[in-house]
């Protein structure tokens, strides 16, 4: 019993470094992973074994093949060939920007998305004589939409993936629908709400326009090197079933290849710089952490709550999920929730009578990835986008981003829910 | 280095008697052979010293006498001082000290340092005052340790330095910092406080930096963009921002008495060519790289 109380307080601890920030949040996990080794309700072995490798592996490897993407130019290329795809039409730049904003993030991870796009928007906006704000906040919700309609979009799915050996290929049939239509919805939604209010004379039109879209590939044999190996990594993740591969397996020999294929001098720079490990230890932090929450026996205890609070009907189970998960990653972050909610989730599976349990992961990857639009905090990166905006003088502020975010959060999760409900039920 | 690092004690004595020259030099070739195996010595070294005093006069107008001799296959510096208790003339001057030294044909560098460091001394009355009041050669010694003479002196940064360098104050705007840079045609400056304090350096790249906003600086590339003019933001901000919004506060300053080894080692170390120069917490000037190549590696 104290050892329950005593793992309870360390990760309630751990999760309020998370979310006040008061301690960098990977020393907090880790130290929180350490601490109940060390009061022995674990041991380190065990505490090891909780580690997922495959997501630590899987985030590895799209990190050096995005590294290598970085590289060649080709994001910004995408980003200023929109621009003037729209005829340096602000709205039109909005809408456009939502739609390849999202389809970037279904492939790279959404922080890295909104580093890309955002400083190319705050660029066009001063060249617009208009506002970035719309263009930031949109984006940052587009990033969020867009990385959940993928296995390797975001990293709640990932996790999501690994737990249940679910493929790349059954998130694209169970989730990019949904996804598709959201972001249908959401740039019907963002075209009614900005079309009278971003404004501009043709003189700042003209200006976009100028933009050279001639040297914006800056390495041009790296880039087919990189789009052989990003074609061939798809081709894995479509017939991964087949293969019996992890999609650890296949990211990594994708990524590997490609740093043997790409400069070789640059082979240090990119696993140094491209690969995010202060994420990456916070996700093995994370892992260890969930552990003795599991080894204490927490979860076996949370989860007949859960089950009695739904009377034991897996279709309310499953539609609350999305809210539940919605809210609460809204205010914890989506990846440390949903690293709780999956070893919570695995100890009731087989309270409902249910043929399939696989909806439920649907409805937490839904709700914790569109959840995270939910308020300025609740994913990374909307704290990255508020951040670099900061920098460059355009205060967001909490309501101000709500304002935008509230709505669209609410519209995806009402529509997941319908979308759930008529699929599985 | 120090001049005391190349004396021996065994070779420092005083002269009680009143002996002529001559007489003081063979002694000091019996003494040095006494102690230092030498490829000449005894009759051959003496007869090379006078041959040498016979070729041009070693004694100085302030009593020093300096009596020096090249040997070959030496690689050494011997240096033998010998105080007579009561001056001796010769040849109508004054001898008050004698100082032989001994070195190999190459090191004619290290033998001129020293001679001058013994003269540089030897004009204060108060150093042969100092030297008769010893007792004996080990005294002499102690005494010459006290007295720290470097054979040469090292170069340090407040050498070649530049001294009362251009400095801005922290109040300053962007545009008397401009004038500064434009005026004096350089790229770097030391911020003071209003109690003339340094508080940090400005720079061209941070002048330039004002018109850059700051997402320009995190795309990959500006390669597409042709016609933005970003000193339109720089001309309005010139007169409003003042020079504390943009300094750095660098973590590396030099002091005056760092040797120019270390500044150039803190120059690649941090990749930075300009340097102020602190003491007490203020500028005590400002060194470049171009300083150190231009004063000390093509001097």
């Amino acid at each position: 019993m104290f050892a329950m109380f005593l793992v309870l307080a360390i990760f309630v601890i751990t999760y309020l470094m998370i979310i006040t920030e008061w301690v960098n949040k990977m020393t907090a996990v880790l130290l929180g992973g350490f601490l109940i080794i060390i009061s022995q309700i674990m041991t380190q072995e065990k505490a090891f074994s909780y580690i997922d490798w495959n997501v630590i592996f899987l985030l590895i490897g799209m990190m050096i093949i995005m590294g290598v993407f970085k590289e060649t130019g080709i994001f910004q290329y995408i980003a200023v060939k929109t621009a003037k795809l729209a005829h340096g039409n602000p709205v039109l730049i909005l809408l456009l920007m939502f739609a390849v904003t999202a389809a970037i993030s279904a492939i790279l991870d959404n922080v890295t998305t909104v580093i890309i796009i955002i400083p190319v928007n705050l660029l066009i906006a001063s060249e617009l004589g208009i506002s970035p704000v719309p263009f930031i906040v949109t984006e940052v919700i587009a990033s969020n939409i867009g990385g959940t309609a993928t296995l390797i979009g975001d990293p709640p799915n990932i996790m999501i993936g690994s737990a249940n050996h679910l493929t790349f290929m059954d998130f694209i049939k169970h989730l990019a629908p949904i996804i598709l239509l959201i972001t249908l919805v959401g740039i019907v939604l963002f075209y009614f709400l900005f079309r009278k209010r971003l404004r501009v004379s043709n003189e700042r039109r003209a200006k976009i326009m100028e933009f050279s879209d001639k040297n914006l590939i800056t390495n041009k044999r790296l880039l087919i090197r990189a789009i052989i190996v990003m074609s061939l990594l798809m081709v894995g993740f479509v017939f991964q079933e087949t293969l019996h591969l992890s999609s650890a397996t296949i990211a990594m020999t994708a990524a590997l290849i490609l740093l043997i294929i790409s400069d070789r001098k640059e082979v240090e720079q990119i696993v140094v710089h491209s690969i995010d490990w202060v994420s990456i230890l916070f996700f093995v932090g994370l892992f260890m952490l969930v552990g003795g929450l599991n080894e204490a026996g927490i979860l076996g205890k949370v989860a007949p709550v859960f089950v009695k609070l739904t009377k034991g009907d897996f279709k309310l189970a499953t539609l609350s999920m999305v809210w539940l998960a919605g809210i609460l990653s809204s205010v914890v972050g989506s990846v440390p929730l949903v690293a709780t909610l999956i070893p919570l989730l695995k100890n009731i599976t087989s309270a409902f009578p249910t043929p399939s349990f696989q909806p439920m992961w649907w409805a937490l990857s839904l709700g914790s990835c569109l959840g995270g639009n939910g308020t300025m905090i609740g994913a990374a990166a909307n704290i990255v986008a508020v951040g670099i905006a900061k920098k460059n003088g355009f205060r967001i502020t909490f309501w101000q981003f709500m304002k935008y975010s509230g709505i669209i959060t609410f519209v995806s999760l009402l529509l997941s829910t319908v979308y759930l409900y008529l699929r599985y039920f | 280095m120090k001049l005391i690092s190349l004396l021996d004690p065994k070779l420092i004595y005083f002269e009680e008697d009143d002996l002529p020259k001559h007489e003081i030099y063979r002694y000091m070739v019996d003494k040095i052979c006494k102690f230092y195996k030498l490829p000449q010595c005894g009759k051959e070294l003496y007869e090379l010293i006078l041959k040498r005093d016979a070729e041009a006069p070693t004694v100085y107008p302030n009593g020093l006498d300096i009596p020096h001799v090249r040997l070959d296959n030496f690689n050494d510096t011997l240096i033998c001082i010998c105080i007579p208790r009561r001056p001796i003339t010769d040849n109508g001057q004054t001898i008050r000290l004698i100082c032989l030294i001994l070195t190999d044909k190459t090191s004619a560098k290290l033998y001129l340092n020293i001679v001058s460091a013994i003269v540089r001394a030897s004009k204060s009355e108060d150093f042969f005052t100092k030297l008769l009041n010893q007792k004996d050669g080990n005294e002499v010694y102690n005494i010459l340790k006290e007295l720290n003479l470097a054979v040469k002196e090292d170069l340090t940064v407040k050498d070649i330095m530049t001294v009362e360098p251009i400095v801005i104050k922290e109040t300053a705007t962007l545009k008397e910092m401009g004038d500064l840079l434009s005026g004096h045609n350089i790229t770097n400056l030391p911020v003071i406080n209003e109690a003339g304090y340094f508080v940090g350096e400005v720079n061209i790249l941070q002048y330039l930096k004002v018109g850059l906003p700051d997402y320009l600086m995190m795309l990959d590339n500006l390669l597409f963009l042709k016609s933005y003019e970003p000193f339109e933001t720089l001309y309005e901000q010139e007169e409003k921002v003042l020079v504390k919004t943009i300094m750095t506060k660098p973590e590396h300053v030099l002091n005056p008495d760092n040797s120019i080894i270390e500044a150039v080692f803190k120059m690649l170390q941090t990749n930075r060519r300009f340097f102020t120069v602190v003491q007490e917490g203020k500028v005590a000037g400002t060194i470049t790289a171009m300083d150190i190549f231009r004063k000390v590696v093509r001097s």
